[in-house]
């Protein structure tokens, strides 16, 4: 070879990678001086990256904190499918039978869902959890892919599923506490600005922005979880052994308002909540309002020994069941003849209730029954609540102060009633029933902490602690809430049979049975109210009700550790008297060798 | 014929110290700005894998306490109960013994059940003579 020869060769060389080196840098010119801004601009869309950071949403848990958490998002996936591909792959069968089988799906559904060669996306199952999906991940299916979600979870199903209430698929409260306490418990969304590498990794040193996503704060609730499923096993027991077509039951801390559980049937599962009917959904504790029945007697009775119009020993013919006044006739369930006050409360007298309203008369029945809480809504921290209905003064008939005092012709809610016998068993005073506890951030902060709030004082400490004795007398021999009895406990209580109105006027075979009651006497510490509707074919409150409130109350009280008897107390424990610091004249209390507590009656 | 030095010559080539120093400065620089790129692109790295790892044990976390919630809810305490033939109920009133301060002296508690310890001690070591 020449010399000559190798230096051409060396030239062409050097000329070619030239024109390369050229054709290169014209190519980069182009692409970098906006001369294909299009293509530049879809380069740099596709190595930024730029999005926001969905925030955890709080957890609610019950009295006890974290320890017992009722509602959290789970972090799921979600399975999909690119249906041409799996089509084209000519595998729609077996992957069907695969998909049908690892996510408990129907096969032959899912194969027509998946036989569509025209689709490129489609959803086999959502909000999958991680560790179903895991083995299907590992088996790598053509034409299947998934995506990281989080879901509303509750552990526990239908449990405390009219507090709780859901999340829809927006990710917004929708019932029950997720829609009352939303705000803090979505928390606020975070953002990245960055860029990414080919394989859309994050390259971190490129993150020109980042504000941390703030994860919902915690709900505590005042709801104890154990004391919850005491009241639903009870409620569902109830629900069978009566036929009932609902019933429902709210437990409060009378000093307080604190709503210690609330339980309404039927239920629903919260994690398939779209399955359920609206009347399933209702919250019937303050969702629905009822006419109370004899469950009212104690509000006029309050009322009426308040404005000292009649003390416990007066007494009213009772018209041996039946009274006509102002052409209508109002019947007692069992005919009576003279009642002291006393004795009708015990007995449950109609016709002495609505005596006893006459002597206060119309405006101060409804003043009374407004202080009450009765026909207002009693400001619950959940959504749903209902007014009731209590009509005003002017729009009362001769008859209605006479029908209204034994519970007919007013609504209530469940909520209304435990309020007013808690106010009754508090010293007269009306508390603000409420059901969250506090809210806080994971890091301890303390957005919300509510405090008990006195609403409204609508008797004397006197006229309550008369009409807590009276109120006791129901559940003694003779009474008609016997059946509420707690072994070692003082109950006092009052039970309500109410037709159910139909077509303007009463139905003969539809009745809400119910028992209002509160333990100790003495020291009340918790009030329930016990509503079962159309119970068959027992329907009195005291055969139906009281024993639900019984059997609810027999747990409680251990479970909280109320204690039967008062230290300051001179207790006998063999047949002799108990005499009580505060007792009323001439009452006395034996105790049995039982343990059961027996009272020697009014001594009027 | 005079030979000519190479060795001579090639001292003609040597840069200047100035020079040199700025190039090797530059150089050094150039270094160490590729080292802390290279740092920065690690330590990148890590942070990146650290958020990975605390999303997945955020993830890890929620689904364990979901698991043991579901675990020791009172149904399903019950319903494990009831396989092993266990029935839990609420003790009866008369069998509930309730502690409070019967106003016993401690220290001639302790006393009393110290001597009678001391006692016993002597009855046996007498057995034992």
């Amino acid at each position: 070879m020449t010399d000559q020869h190798t230096k051409w060769r060396f030239t062409a060389s050097i000329a070619v990678l030239l024109l390369a080196l050229i054709g290169l840098g014209v190519r980069l010119a182009f692409l970098h001086l906006g001369l294909e801004e299009k293509k530049r601009d879809g380069f740099e869309k596709a190595r930024s990256l730029e999005k926001k950071i969905n925030p955890g949403r709080g957890i609610i848990c019950d009295c006890k904190g974290e320890n017992n958490i009722l509602a959290l998002n789970l972090f799921v996936k979600d399975v999909c499918a690119d249906p041409s591909l799996i089509v084209k792959s000519n595998q729609v069968v077996k992957v069907a039978s695969v998909l049908a089988d690892k996510l408990n799906l129907p096969s032959d559904e899912l194969a027509i869902r998946l036989n569509q060669p025209d689709k490129r996306f489609a959803y086999v199952k959502r909000m999958v959890r991680q560790e179903s999906v895991a083995e299907l991940e590992k088996q790598r299916i053509a034409g299947i892919f998934y995506q990281d979600t989080t879901a509303r979870y509750y552990p526990h199903g239908s449990f405390m599923c009219h507090i709780i209430g859901f999340v829809n698929h927006d990710g917004i409260g929708s019932a029950g506490i997720e829609q009352q306490m939303d705000k803090y418990l979505r928390g606020s969304p975070g953002s990245i600005e960055s860029r990414v590498d080919a394989l859309r990794q994050e390259l971190y040193e490129e993150r020109s922005h980042y504000i941390p996503p703030l994860d919902g704060a915690n709900v505590v609730l005042t709801i104890d979880q154990n004391l919850q499923y005491i009241v639903e096993k009870a409620l569902d027991e109830a629900m069978i052994q009566h036929h009932a077509k609902g019933a429902w039951v709210i437990v409060e801390r009378v000093k307080t308002g604190e709503i210690l559980a609330m339980a309404s049937r039927p239920a629903y599962d919260l994690n398939e909540f779209t399955t359920a009917d609206n009347h399933v959904k209702l919250n019937r504790s303050i969702g629905l309002v009822y006419e109370p029945g004899s469950t009212f007697k104690p509000a006029v009775i309050a009322a009426a020994l308040n404005e000292g119009t009649v003390k416990p020993e007066t007494v009213f013919h009772c018209e041996n069941g039946a009274w006509m006044y102002k052409n209508r006739v109002l019947r007692d369930y069992h005919a009576y003849g003279h009642l002291t006050v006393a004795d009708g409360v015990k007995k449950s007298s109609n016709i002495l209730t609505a005596k006893v309203a006459l002597t206060l008369g119309d405006k101060k029945i409804h003043r009374y029954l407004s202080a009450f809480g009765v026909g207002l809504k009693s400001g619950l921290d959940l959504p749903g609540e209902e007014n009731g209905i209590l009509r005003s003064p002017s729009e009362w008939s001769g008859i209605s102060a006479t029908r209204i005092a034994i519970g007919q012709g007013v609504a209530v809610t469940a909520l209304q009633m435990v309020n007013m016998i808690s106010a009754i068993a508090n010293d007269g005073c009306l508390m603000r029933p409420y059901v969250i506890r506090q809210v806080q951030r994971s890091n301890g902060t303390i957005l919300v902490d509510t405090k008990p709030e006195l609403l409204a004082h609508p008797i004397s400490p006197e006229t309550a602690a008369v009409m807590k004795k009276l109120l006791a007398r129901v559940t003694e021999d003779g009474g008609t809430g016997v059946k509420a009895r707690v072994e070692g406990y003082e109950v006092a209580g009052k039970t309500g049979t109410a037709q159910k109105p139909v077509n303007g006027g009463y139905s003969s075979t539809a009745y809400t049975a119910s028992f209002l009651g509160f333990l100790p006497v003495e020291d009340p510490e918790i009030a329930m109210v016990v509503v079962v509707d159309e119970p068959q074919p027992v329907h009195l409150g005291g055969a139906v009700a009281a024993p639900v409130f019984s059997k609810i109350a027999n747990q409680a009280v251990r479970y909280l550790d109320i204690q039967p008897f008062k230290d300051n107390r001179t207790i006998a424990r063999k047949n002799v008297v108990v005499s009580y610091k505060n007792a009323m004249p001439s009452r006395h209390l034996v105790v049995d060798n039982s343990g059961m507590v027996k009272r020697d009656g009014f001594q009027e | 014929m005079i030979r000519k030095n190479r060795k001579k010559r090639l001292h003609g080539f040597v840069l200047p110290a100035p020079f040199t120093g700025i190039v090797v400065a530059g150089a050094l620089l150039a270094l160490s700005y590729v080292w802390l790129d290279c740092r920065c692109e690690s330590i990148g790295r890590d942070i990146k894998k650290l958020e990975a790892e605390k999303v997945q044990l955020k993830k890890d976390i929620l689904s364990e306490e979901s698991r043991w919630s579901k675990m020791k809810s009172p149904a399903n305490i019950e319903a494990v109960l009831a396989k092993h033939n266990i029935v839990m109920t609420w003790p009866r009133q008369d069998q509930v013994v309730r502690l409070y301060d019967a106003g016993v002296n401690t220290d001639v508690a302790v006393k009393k059940r110290n001597s009678s310890l001391t006692y016993m001690k002597r009855d046996k070591a007498v057995i034992h003579d």
